[in-house]
């Protein structure tokens, strides 16, 4: 597939050679990003990962993309205004590029190994840009055919031959359009903003996205009920016209003969939008890019902060480490758990997003329900139970925590727990585990608990520590069965999606939070189950702490 | 100095990967206080070596005895007993060595208020008080190696294992771990130093062993192995390990690019 995508690319390479790039640079820089991609690190301190890099997960990840492309479809059928439908289509797409294109592929854009490797040879700015721009667009054709696949076939089955092939090059374009506005993005960033200031631009944009699918989660279904109740065309829903996939779907319009300002004007934009992101990208990308993500290879650098903490003052992890942790192993899974989630970039950048779900899903949850006072509203959330979901939810970022230890920029740095006398390795994980639930987890609840005591009353206690136990029990049982490596100790792989496993979880959490809404009246049961919960929970822990981990031994390659 | 028995025994150690025989039956045995240079071309089976003394690879034949204790039967015990400092080690540099050292520390078993103190007395030593609360992102290759030694040295090892220890150090920096190192055989600390920089390994050793192919070829003092007719340790490592002639190769590399 990546290789074929490559091919078609370099039929156009008299195109390519005209605009500046050295084609034979070009071909021969992303097959070896190609080749680089298919191999895993195999780090000597590391575990032997001589497993193919898993087909299974492949066909995976193309199967939830086809059942996303599947939902989408459902617009193109139901909406007979073909207009609108492409609109929304195209949107969807578009959005879902740029959010992959953004959160998936933030390392791939700012590998600073080029930097080492490519920028000393005789190798033009043009075309390494270029060959960064289209690695993505390779990287990320697997996603697109699979989001776009159920529609395409319905398309060409149903509409014109016509149309059908103007769909097919509107998809194309809107995936140029993604591709080369995220690096355009990307390049006045750093062109405009220092590095420090770029990092955090990048995370609120992450943020911005994940809170931008939630609210189509919720909003999703309620808009597609009223396209199919009405007649509604694009002219009316003016909302759309802010999105570039409108602008490209107005072709559909054309070809059936809509010559409305609107249409003409919104195609004039489209073409208009391709020029600047092709020639755009090209002068931008290439001047100041390189050498600022030089800079970003020197990793964070702290602002200077002169004594973080002054001589002889103890910091708060270590008050809270005396507390919970007792083997000196234990100790040193829990502070470095605890300073290195605080510092490292790639850490927070992948977490927070996650937690952007949070203060969204408390909003909505008092804006279910039409026209009632606050009251009202509070008292329905409360009767229904629905608070409870923002517990498990508030889980999720856990998980995602357990998920994210493991891997590191400084993965080589792990040698040092193979040097190491290690005796027991789940006194080390307990430590892991009992510092990210610390930071992570206990913090939303106390805050949950601060805002819904007053909100619902305090029958909500019981609910809040039921939820918390569940949590550790879940949290140890990932600990246990998912977490396979020391933290900090696996290479990060490019370019995979994270957004897919997020959403399965979620849906996973959200099967145990509706169960606990279900029962959610039987204050005494709730009581109940919390102590069994609380107690299976620690004596997990107890559990934990005398596992030996096999999969954590040295494995000489 | 050979008065006790030899806290480091290896006998008939062979190791191969796959079909290909890494250690070819090595036998060694190690005294108290000794410095040890490691010497050999690339791919001998010099880190091989390493690993295994410091029990990291653990399929291996033969006998490999550290104070009496089989490295097979009980590797903890004797990582316990090692400090280990690799080649081009990394480490999670977003903490201040403060950090590090603490984390390393207890991964040893160690109590805080011991690291605590050692740490900032080490790192004092070593110059970097200055940085004692810096992330180590910033820190020069020189410093990170540093820290990375006194990581090696803080639990106080019998052993010490150094992996091109001097990568990255400034030349000042080479004279306090040249120092070191001697002061520490001193203290009856024994040291296993692999290197290729010859003029460095011919100094500080005490004992020079060259492994070639997976041999020992050579074995004793500076001054024994100047038998072979050579002035310095780099014209005997070519000697021995076939490699006299290093011009004619260069010679052939001019050729071929002309």
């Amino acid at each position: 597939m990546q290789k074929l995508t490559l091919k078609f690319i370099l039929l156009f390479s008299k195109l390519w050679t005209n605009m500046g790039i050295d084609v034979a640079q070009l071909k021969i820089i992303i097959e070896t990003k190609l080749i680089i991609d298919d191999r895993r690190p195999l780090a000597s301190f590391t575990k032997n990962q001589n497993k193919k890099p898993s087909k299974y997960s492949t066909w995976f990840q193309f199967f939830i993309f086809l059942l996303m492309g599947l939902m989408f479809l459902a617009f193109v059928i139901v909406i007979p205004d073909k207009f609108l439908a492409t609109s929304l289509f195209l949107t969807l797409i578009l959005s879902m590029l740029s959010l992959s294109l953004i959160t998936d592929f933030s390392t791939i854009l700012l590998d600073n190994k080029d930097q080492y490797i490519i920028l000393p040879r005789p190798v033009n700015d043009k075309t390494v840009a270029f060959s960064r721009v289209l690695y993505m667009l390779i990287k990320i054709s697997t996603q697109l055919m699979a989001m776009s696949l159920p529609g395409l076939i319905f398309v060409f089955t149903s509409w014109s031959i016509l149309a059908a092939f103007t769909f097919l090059i509107q998809l194309i374009l809107v995936t140029l359009i993604a591709v080369f506005f995220v690096n355009i993005f990307y390049s006045l960033c750093l062109r405009f903003l220092s590095i420090q200031k770029f990092k955090d631009v990048i995370n609120y944009i992450q943020i911005f996205f994940s809170i931008f699918i939630f609210l189509g989660y919720q909003i999703g279904p309620r808009v597609m009920q009223s396209f199919t109740e009405g007649q509604t065309s694009v002219h009316h829903i003016k909302l759309l016209w802010l999105s570039p996939g409108t602008w490209i779907a107005s072709f559909q319009a054309l070809l059936v003969q809509d010559f409305s300002t609107l249409t003409l004007s919104f195609s004039a934009l489209s073409i208009c939008l391709l020029i600047i992101a092709i020639s755009g990208s090209s002068q931008l990308f290439s001047k100041d890019f390189n050498s600022k993500i030089a800079q970003l290879a020197g990793g964070d650098n702290p602002v200077e902060k002169k004594q973080q903490y002054p001589e002889g003052k103890v910091p708060l992890y270590k008050k809270i480490e005396k507390i919970v942790t007792n083997s000196p192993l234990e100790k040193a899974g829990f502070s470095i758990i605890w300073l290195i989630t605080a510092r490292s970039r790639e850490f927070k950048m992948q977490l927070y997003p996650t937690m952007a779900y949070l203060p969204i899903y408390f909003i909505f949850l008092f804006l279910q329900g039409k026209n009632d006072t606050f009251a009202e509203r509070i008292d329905n959330v409360n009767t229904s139970g629905l608070y409870i979901m923002i517990f498990y939810l508030s889980l999720f970022t856990v998980l995602t925590v357990f998920q994210l230890i493991t891997k590191s920029e400084k993965y080589k740095a792990a040698w040092i727990y193979y040097a190491a006398p290690i005796q027991q390795t789940g006194e080390l994980m307990s430590g892991v585990l009992k510092s990210a639930f610390l930071k992570y987890f206990i913090p939303f609840n106390l805050i949950f608990l601060i805002i819904c005591v007053p909100l619902f009353g305090a029958h909500v206690t019981n609910d809040i520590l039921l939820a918390t136990a569940v949590g550790g029990i879940e949290s140890v049982l990932v600990m246990l069965f998912l977490v396979k490596s020391y933290p900090f100790s696996q290479a990060a792989e490019n370019g995979k999606s994270r957004v897919l496993i997020n959403l399965l979880v979620l849906g996973l959490l959200a099967i145990v939070g509706y169960l606990h809404i279900v029962i959610h009246q039987y204050e005494t049961i709730i009581w109940a189950i919390a102590i069994i919960a609380w107690i299976v929970f620690l004596i997990m822990i107890k559990y934990l702490k005398k596992e030996n981990w096999k999969s954590l031994a040295f494995d000489d390659n | 100095m050979e008065v006790s028995k030899p806290i480091i025994r290896i006998s008939n150690l062979r190791k191969s990967y796959g079909s290909k025989e890494i250690l070819k039956g090595i036998n060694l045995d190690i005294y108290p206080g000794q410095v040890i240079g490691y010497i050999g071309p690339n791919g001998a089976g010099k880190s091989t070596t390493v690993k295994i003394l410091t029990g990291l690879i653990n399929d291996f034949e033969g006998e490999v005895m550290v104070n009496d204790i089989d490295i097979k039967e009980n590797p903890l015990a004797i990582k316990s007993q090692i400090g280990y400092v690799p080649e081009n080690a990394e480490l999670y540099d977003v903490l201040t060595p403060l950090e590090y050292l603490d984390f390393v520390g207890q991964l040893y078993g160690m109590e805080n208020t011991l690291i605590q103190q050692r740490s900032q007395q080490l790192l004092k030593a070593f110059g970097l008080e200055q940085n004692i609360n810096n992330r180590m992102d910033t820190f020069s290759k020189g410093m990170r190696q540093k820290v990375l030694l006194i990581s090696g040295i803080i639990h106080n090892p019998q052993i010490i294992v150094l992996d091109e220890p001097l990568s990255g150090l400034d030349a000042n920096a080479v004279i306090i771990v040249k120092e070191l190192i001697s002061l520490l055989a001193k203290e009856g600390k024994t040291i296993f130093y692999c290197s290729h920089m010859m003029d460095v390994v011919e100094k500080v050793s005490d004992r020079i062993m060259l492994i070639s192919e997976g041999h020992i070829i050579a074995d004793g003092t500076f001054e024994q192995l100047k038998t072979y007719q050579s002035e310095s340790l780099e014209q005997i490592f070519s000697k021995l390990t076939g490699k006299e002639d290093g011009s004619v190769e260069a010679s052939h590399i001019i050729s071929a690019i002309r």
